[in-house]
């Protein structure tokens, strides 16, 4: 009974735009409280039932939320500046960990070949550069998207912004291309990366950026609903 | 004065409490709420809905700190007022005896102007 309480106090808090780790502080604070509320009503002689109902009738619980509601500085930094919460961080995500898996991969090769491994004479490295390459590419629009929208959940963020996000990354990721070139199919290592925008060639990025976007935003939508369940 | 107006300044008068138990020594929610209760003889009754936001509110502001003890096999969050809140405590006392003889003048005094 008081835990599905604390569990409802906790939804409520989060909707009113607190972080979870500010969220479980509280409902620690509050469970706190009503035990020593519940202690200082047996010591008056009541029963220990008769304190607990005493106690938990005490708890006002829509009180908390509102002052809660009416604190914009406890508010989770996602609910105070939506804009860039929405828009720049998962784009600056997106472009680091893009950024960051180049990066590895041409640390990875230059290692390999300082170890002694023959890099340019594999067509097989070649191969599998490419692939991993592509990987990148088209992997992790989805899956920065998806952990944008975990994190956009557990705040219980507006749905509308946290689809602005996904729709951002998913254009982002459409428009990113690499290509990291090895001998013997050309004379020197050549990496290449970019975003490429052309009004002449538009239906496969669409279609990247619409697969992306369809995908994670049922999934999300299928989670948030799970959510909306349990609570 | 309406609700708003009320609400404001007790949560002033919440801030100010607060800090200075706090000054004194180091309490967790549930005891600071208790001890107003206990000195103003029920007169203040600090609910959890203004403590814990008014707490954490100046915890946010570098006014108080905060830090998880077990005292007797219960894990507490106890809160203690930093310099910075000693400080605004200062500031607040003044503001507050400015107050105090402003509404005591009033009070007993003429009700014409």
């Amino acid at each position: 009974m008081r835990e599905q309480r604390f569990i409802a106090i906790g939804e409520e808090l989060l909707r009113a735009g607190l972080s979870p780790r500010r969220v479980r502080r509280i409902l620690f604070e509050l469970e706190s409280h009503l035990d020593d509320l519940v202690d200082e009503l047996e010591g008056h002689g009541a029963s220990r039932a008769e304190a607990e109902a005493e106690a938990s009738r005490r708890l006002d619980v829509e009180a908390i939320v509102a002052a809660a509601r009416e604190r914009p500085e406890l508010h989770s930094k996602m609910r105070r500046w939506p804009a860039a919460a929405f828009t720049l961080f998962p784009l600056f995500v997106y472009a680091a960990l893009f950024a960051g898996g180049m990066a590895f991969l041409v640390v990875a090769l230059i290692l390999a070949k300082n170890l002694g491994f023959p890099v340019e004479s594999y067509v097989f490295v070649q191969q599998v550069t490419t692939a991993t390459i592509q990987g990148i590419v088209l992997i992790l629009p989805a899956s920065v998207a998806i952990t944008f929208c975990i994190f956009a959940s557990s705040r219980r963020a507006p749905l509308t912004w946290t689809l602005v996000g996904v729709a951002l990354v998913s254009v982002l990721g459409a428009m990113t291309n690499a290509q990291l070139t090895l001998p013997p199919i050309s004379p020197k290592p050549a990496l290449g990366a970019g975003l490429t925008f052309t009004t002449d060639v538009t239906s496969m990025p669409l279609l990247r950026a619409g697969s992306t976007f369809v995908v994670v935003t049922l999934l999300y939508l299928w989670h948030t609903r799970m959510q909306r369940r349990a609570a | 004065m309406t609700p708003e107006s009320s609400a404001s300044l007790m949560s002033g008068v919440s801030e100010l409490l607060i800090l200075k138990l706090l000054a004194t020594r180091e309490m967790y929610g549930y005891e600071l709420a208790r001890t107003i209760r206990l000195l103003t003889a029920d007169g203040i009754v600090v609910g959890e809905s203004v403590l814990y936001p008014t707490l954490h509110l100046l915890e946010k502001r570098g006014l108080i700190r905060s830090r998880r003890k077990a005292v007797e096999g219960r894990t507490r969050v106890y809160y203690t007022a930093t310099a910075k809140g000693k400080r605004r405590l200062e500031g607040l006392t003044d503001q507050w005896q400015r107050i105090f003889k402003g509404v005591e003048a009033i009070l007993a005094g003429p009700q014409s102007a």
